[in-house]
């Protein structure tokens, strides 16, 4: 009988360094993949919250009360962490038109990105033919807006574009949705 | 006789079967539950692990808040896809401008899924997580289920509004007490049709079918010959 022990024991000295930041992009990578393949068109709203546990690990004190102060949390947060480079927002009114129909007034949240450490990952999944389908950068504002101000909201669309990400997120009041 | 008899009952049952987004205020009996309820323990699973169960909500507190649940997560839902115009590309063949304000009204106000507050009875599918084959186990009992209740001229629709989101799958889980170890699939609304829609249309077989590899043409022989592989 051979001895299992050896096949799981540690390696006898420490790894030389830190794994890789392309090491953890290529499991990330892995598994976007896998579950786009396992979910297809389904899978961006399985993802929704990751993202979340990070944003509400820091146990911020004081509930911001509008989107410019939620936006310029996060902000700071991802910017001091090494997340983004930059980020910039506009907010504006989207009526919904078809024709000579309006059928809803909502706000859209158009978010600029650069410099983003998830971005090899998105650019990777582009490459595979796949859509980029999960922004944890959008979910942390989402978390943000939610919890403090009871905003919910939907990602309307990921594009990415050089070294920016362009965003699109509907908002909607507490009494809408 | 008796086979032919049987083939064509399944096939016209299965036919049959709409999904009934308005409801008669009329009660559904303890008795025809059950019966859906067989029919979904008799549906198969991988390893026979039988991870379904399923929560019977007649309480209308509950109804409305499992409504409100469904009718936010596909609002949000159709919003973003207007917003992002697919909803429009979606659509691009529907050129009657009433039908089609109809059409993006229901969507965008999540009423396609609101409704749900509105059937007497929901049942709510719940699965085990720690089996291989969770949402398929699940999506063939809800087949038997909604087979079984147009069987008995009821009424049913198979809503994912409720917890297509995982924000909303939480919100129901929390709602109903679910524990961790199950997962919510789907939520049935039952009750006798208010209004029974027509049939949607179906793609042709031909369209849908494959003779030995993906794209290939199935030419089906008749008379009770057998088509010839390779």
């Amino acid at each position: 009988m051979s001895d299992l022990s050896n096949s799981f024991s540690s390696p006898s000295s420490s790894p030389s360094s830190s794994p890789t930041i392309e090491y953890v992009n290529s499991v990330i990578l892995g598994l976007v993949k896998n579950f786009w393949k396992e979910r297809g068109g389904g899978a961006r709203f399985k993802v929704t919250t990751v993202g979340w546990d990070y944003f509400l690990s820091h146990n911020f004190e004081n509930p911001t009360t509008n989107v410019e102060e939620a936006f310029a949390r996060v902000k700071d947060l991802l910017r001091r962490d090494g997340i983004v480079e930059d980020m910039s927002y506009r907010l504006k009114e989207n009526a919904l038109l078809e024709g000579d129909q309006t059928y809803d007034q909502v706000e859209v949240l158009e978010l600029r990105v650069e410099g983003c450490m998830h971005l090899p990952i998105e650019r990777a999944l582009l490459e595979t033919g796949l859509p980029p389908y999960m922004c944890p950068i959008l979910n942390v504002v989402a978390c943000a807006l939610e919890k403090d101000q009871r905003v919910s909201s939907e990602i309307a669309s990921i594009t990415i574009d050089g070294n920016v990400c362009k965003l699109q997120m509907v908002l909607f009041g507490e009494k809408a949705f | 006789m008796e086979l032919q008899d049987s083939r064509e009952s399944a096939l016209k049952l299965i036919s049959a079967r709409r999904s009934i987004r308005k409801y008669l205020p009329d009660p559904v009996t303890d008795d025809e539950l059950l019966l859906m309820l067989e029919a979904a323990r008799q549906a198969p699973s991988g390893e026979n692990a039988q991870p379904w169960r399923f929560i019977v909500v007649r309480d209308a507190d509950a109804r409305q808040a499992i409504g409100r649940v469904a009718r936010a997560g596909s609002g949000r839902r159709f919003t973003a896809e207007f917003v992002s115009e697919k909803m429009q590309e979606r659509f691009a063949d529907l050129h009657d401008p009433e039908k089609k304000a109809h059409v993006f009204k229901t969507l965008i106000s999540g009423s396609v899924s609101a409704f749900l507050a509105e059937a007497p009875v929901i049942i709510v599918v719940c699965g085990h997580r720690d089996v291989w084959d969770l949402p398929f186990d699940c999506a063939a009992a809800i087949e038997n289920m909604l087979i079984m209740a147009s069987a008995m001229n009821l009424g049913t629709c198979w809503v994912i509004g409720s917890v297509q989101d995982v924000r909303d799958e939480v919100k129901l889980e929390k709602l109903l007490d679910v524990p961790i170890e199950y997962k919510i699939i789907a939520t049935i609304g039952v009750g006798r049709p208010g209004r029974i829609p027509n049939p949607r249309p179906r793609k042709p077989l031909s369209a849908l079918t494959f003779r030995e590899r993906f794209g290939e043409p199935f030419i089906a022989t008749t008379s009770g010959e057998v088509s010839e592989g390779e």
